[in-house]
């Protein structure tokens, strides 16, 4: 009986943490303010190389903010987090094999306007020009 | 018969049978609400593919016109579009806040909240149009049509293919997600959406969600390469 109800007292706990207070979304709102800003800075500085990855790798943290705290992620026991696991490692497999194979596959097929030297074969008897055996 | 029983053992009233918002195949609210999320995040994961299709195309066409992406990037209004990433993430903050105060039954403040948000993402929609407006005048266009000076044909023009189908598909997203707001709000003030049954103001408030979690990778990639 008293593991019965500490049980549902349990469950009833967990999807009370599962839903943030008015002060962490205040929180992750000015985080999310910030690396906004961060990344107008980097917009604004003079962009190179690596400009890109930076503002992504900010928009990663953002994005994770968003997911785990606005869309109550973070401290969810259910099955959520594995349709969401399971939509980036799909993504993740598509931009890493897409980019492999945009990198390192070899030429396969001639390209437009290049003409190839085509060997010309001489057929055997008695289909070519050869002669007979006696 | 099935509420006699209700009534007679005394609970179950409050979340299990009986309760008018229960499907007769779910034991409880509880249950029914965990099974509605799932469905909920079973379709985000499928939006967000259909996203990621679309940035490996656009990571695919970057990688071979580098130096053209650079060039069509800096022509995009860097200000607007930091300004309408605020006014999302602002937006996404206060959708939190409101499933946060349906719960304590507090109908005023997600009435107030949800419309706050919805005037933001309106505001969204309203600085994107203005963009276009300007793309389209100065030749910024998809495809054959690309004629934007100081900018390469090759490459150019692929950029703003990837521009126009990106921003087009999420501002439609908006759209979806503003009328989805609407409906939650429309639930709450006819008192079919509360405490106990806030599924539509969480189901509202996911969409929103994820069109600014969509977002926040659009912005790095289109205004910033």
């Amino acid at each position: 009986m008293s593991n019965h109800d500490q049980t549902a007292e349990h469950g009833g706990h967990g999807s009370e943490s599962s839903h943030g207070s008015p002060l962490q979304y205040v929180i992750v709102w000015v985080l999310l303010l910030i690396g906004t800003f961060l990344t107008f800075t980097v917009a604004e500085l003079p962009r190179g190389e690596w400009t890109l990855p930076i503002a992504l790798l900010i928009a990663t943290c953002k994005g994770t903010l968003v997911a785990l705290f606005f869309m109550h992620l973070y401290g969810d026991k259910g099955l959520p987090k594995m349709v969401l696991l399971t939509a980036v490692t799909l993504f993740v497999l598509l931009i890493t094999l897409l980019m492999t194979d945009l990198h390192f596959r070899f030429p396969l097929v001639t390209p437009r306007g290049v003409e190839l030297p085509i060997p010309q074969r001489v057929l055997p008897p008695p289909f070519g020009p050869g002669t007979p055996e006696k | 018969m099935a509420a006699e029983a209700v009534a007679a053992t005394g609970h179950g009233a409050e979340t299990g049978p009986g309760h008018p918002k229960l499907a007769h195949h779910y034991e409880s609210l509880e249950r029914q609400a965990h099974a509605n999320r799932f469905g909920v995040w079973v379709f985000l994961g499928s939006e967000s593919l259909l996203f990621a299709v679309l940035f490996a195309s656009y990571a695919q066409y970057r990688d071979i016109n580098a130096s053209a992406f650079a060039l069509a990037s800096r022509h995009l209004n860097l200000l607007l579009g930091t300004f309408n990433t605020l006014l999302l993430i602002s937006s996404s903050f206060t959708v939190a806040l409101a499933t946060y105060y349906i719960k304590k039954n507090n109908k005023k403040a997600v009435l107030t909240l949800i419309a706050v948000s919805m005037l933001m993402g309106i505001g969204f929609i309203v600085i994107k149009g203005f963009e276009w407006t300007a793309d389209f005048n100065e030749g910024a266009l998809p495809g054959r049509f690309f004629h934007l000076e100081g900018v390469p044909f090759q490459g150019g023009n692929l950029f703003f293919t990837c521009y126009f189908l990106l921003t087009g598909l999420h501002g439609a997203h908006v759209v979806i997600g503003l009328v989805l707001l609407t409906w939650a709000a429309l639930r709450v003030q006819h008192n079919t959406a509360s405490a106990s049954y806030d599924l539509p103001v969480e189901i509202a408030g996911l969409y929103w969600h994820l069109v600014d979690l969509i977002w926040i990778f659009l912005y790095p990639l289109l205004y910033l390469v």
